[in-house]
């Protein structure tokens, strides 16, 4: 596959589908190494000295973008931020074109976000061998470095995979954060993997992922470990996936009374941004249980992990 | 009050029974059918022979005429119904106000106890076919189905959108089985006597 080179080794991310246990255990520790024991603060290394990280944002990105950011510059690596919506592809550049430019600037990093599902990969395919892409999140498809997150969240508070039943709620049908958690959670054995939300936000055919479905959120949240919370896109109601109105959070919202049908302490993680009343409720958000600050937090650990691995991967093949 | 309903052909579908026997009913329950005891003392015998003895029916369509100049309000279509043995009355959501909100369903039922109004949901709001309803709620004010009526879902995804969320929570849908635009100004069956009757006829094809 075109995110392994020939070591079977990972040279770009672009999706968690097709990583071994493996592949995912040396990020997620890796990641660890960039914390300084006991003190919850991140690492400034030289890993990336002398490189340049391209930041090709071609949908909004507030906090993917900045811990993007963030962790090129705790590697020491040049950052280059493209606000692509905004630039070049508006004046009729291609992405491949956009690319090759990017490439003759010597950027060895290219992060890439786009709204059409396998963008990351049709990037992978026309760059140099020295050039490592990283999927940052591709239409509906993949979202690899949120996934890897969550599941350095999970580890960290909640320990072994296989012990834990998780359950993800909300807009599965548009996640690309969702196909990539669900990928990441079986790669690494969880018990039981659910997802939860009306039959109008779950995909066709999602049970052959391996998932087990719910349409009733206490019921769907019993004997669960782990909530991990989707945002709503409020346009979902506009394109008439769900009613107007408050429908979607008095069944799906996670309150602290639907809060209670999970098993006692259960973890709840959320990609961000929140929406406050829409799926989750300002006092559950702000709960000790709730650890969505602490997964920025790790994010910037895990995507240093993720670009010295792959610069690290990509070093020996030129 | 005690009542002997004698010698009538007593059908029961639900309980698979079609014989002529006597029923005995105790201060408005049936409890006995068959063998009447003879301490059950009837106050009232009805000779029903050469008659059907049915439980309460239930018009899965009643749509009355509440706004217009001679139509029937819904306690007289409520009462014509009881005479002709129609104990339950569903009422379709393209009424007036429009049953796409949880206070119009209630406000519907409370017209009647005897016999029993249940509402039938709107299945988008104001049966736009733009937007999925609140179904839930809809549930919750006691809808028993939920229906378009007869205007057509024209964006065939917006109708699959509407089978999906009601199937989330297993809440039945009602389609009327006609396209709209093939059955517009027609007021019969497209045949000999529509023909003959200088009426508009509605084809086999729009069902």
């Amino acid at each position: 596959m075109l995110q392994f080179n020939k070591q079977k080794r990972l040279k770009h991310l672009l999706t968690i589908d097709g990583l071994k246990k493996d592949h995912i255990t040396e990020i997620l520790n890796r990641a660890e190494d960039f914390f300084i024991p006991h003190t919850g603060e991140i690492k400034q290394t030289n890993d990336l000295h002398g490189k340049t990280v391209a930041n090709l944002f071609f949908e909004p990105s507030t906090r993917t973008r900045s811990t993007f950011e963030l962790a090129a510059k705790k590697l020491s690596a040049n950052v280059l931020n493209l606000d692509i919506s905004h630039s070049s592809t508006s004046k009729g550049e291609s992405l491949r074109d956009t690319v090759r430019n990017l490439q003759a600037m010597q950027c060895q990093v290219f992060v890439v976000r786009h709204s059409a599902s396998g963008a990351a990969h049709f990037v992978a395919e026309h760059v140099n061998e020295d050039v490592a892409i990283i999927n940052a999140g591709d239409g509906c498809h993949a979202h690899p470095t949120q996934a890897l997150l969550d599941m350095f969240t999970i580890r960290k508070h909640r320990g072994e995979f296989h012990k834990l039943n998780v359950a993800i709620i909300g807009d599965i049908l548009h996640s690309r954060v969702a196909r990539s958690q669900i990928n990441a959670l079986q790669i690494l054995g969880a018990a039981q993997v659910r997802v939860i939300g009306p039959q109008t936000l779950i995909p066709k055919h999602i049970e052959q992922m391996g998932v087990k479905v719910f349409h009733d959120l206490r019921q769907g949240l019993q004997g669960v470990d782990v909530i991990m919370m989707l945002r709503l896109q409020l346009e979902r109601m506009q394109s008439g996936l769900l009613p107007k109105g408050n429908a979607y959070y008095r069944l799906f919202g996670l309150t602290s009374e639907s809060y209670q049908a999970a098993n006692p302490d259960a973890l709840i993680i959320h990609p961000g941004p929140i929406n406050r009343g829409v799926e989750i409720d300002s006092d559950i958000a702000d709960s000790p249980n709730a650890v969505i600050l602490d997964q920025v937090t790790n994010g910037i650990a895990i995507r240093m992990a993720v670009m010295s691995l792959l610069t690290e991967n990509t070093k020996g093949l030129t | 009050m005690n009542i002997v309903i004698k010698n009538g052909r007593v059908i029961d579908v639900a309980n698979k029974l079609d014989k002529t026997t006597d029923i005995a009913i105790e201060n408005g329950k049936i409890k006995h059918i068959g063998d009447i005891p003879a301490h059950f003392v009837a106050t009232q015998t009805i000779d029903a022979r050469d008659r059907w003895v049915l439980p309460g029916l239930i018009d899965i369509c009643n749509r009355p005429q509440m706004h217009h100049p001679q139509g029937a309000s819904l306690i007289n279509e409520a009462n014509a119904a009881l005479k002709r043995g129609i104990t339950t009355l569903c009422i379709p959501p393209d009424c007036d106000p429009i049953l796409d909100t949880s206070a119009n369903a209630i406000r519907l039922k409370q017209n009647s106890t005897l016999p029993a109004i249940h509402p039938i949901g709107a299945l988008t709001t104001a049966l736009s076919g733009e937007a999925i309803a609140d179904l839930t709620s809809l549930k919750e004010a006691g809808c028993v189905a939920f229906s378009n009526a007869q205007r057509p879902i024209a964006d065939t995804k917006m109708l699959r959108h509407c089978y999906d969320y009601a199937a989330s929570f297993n809440l039945t849908v009602i389609v009327a089985p006609q396209c709209a635009m093939l059955a517009k100004v027609g007021i019969a069956h497209e045949g000999f006597v529509a023909l003959r009757l200088g009426w508009h006829g509605i084809p086999v094809s729009s069902e």
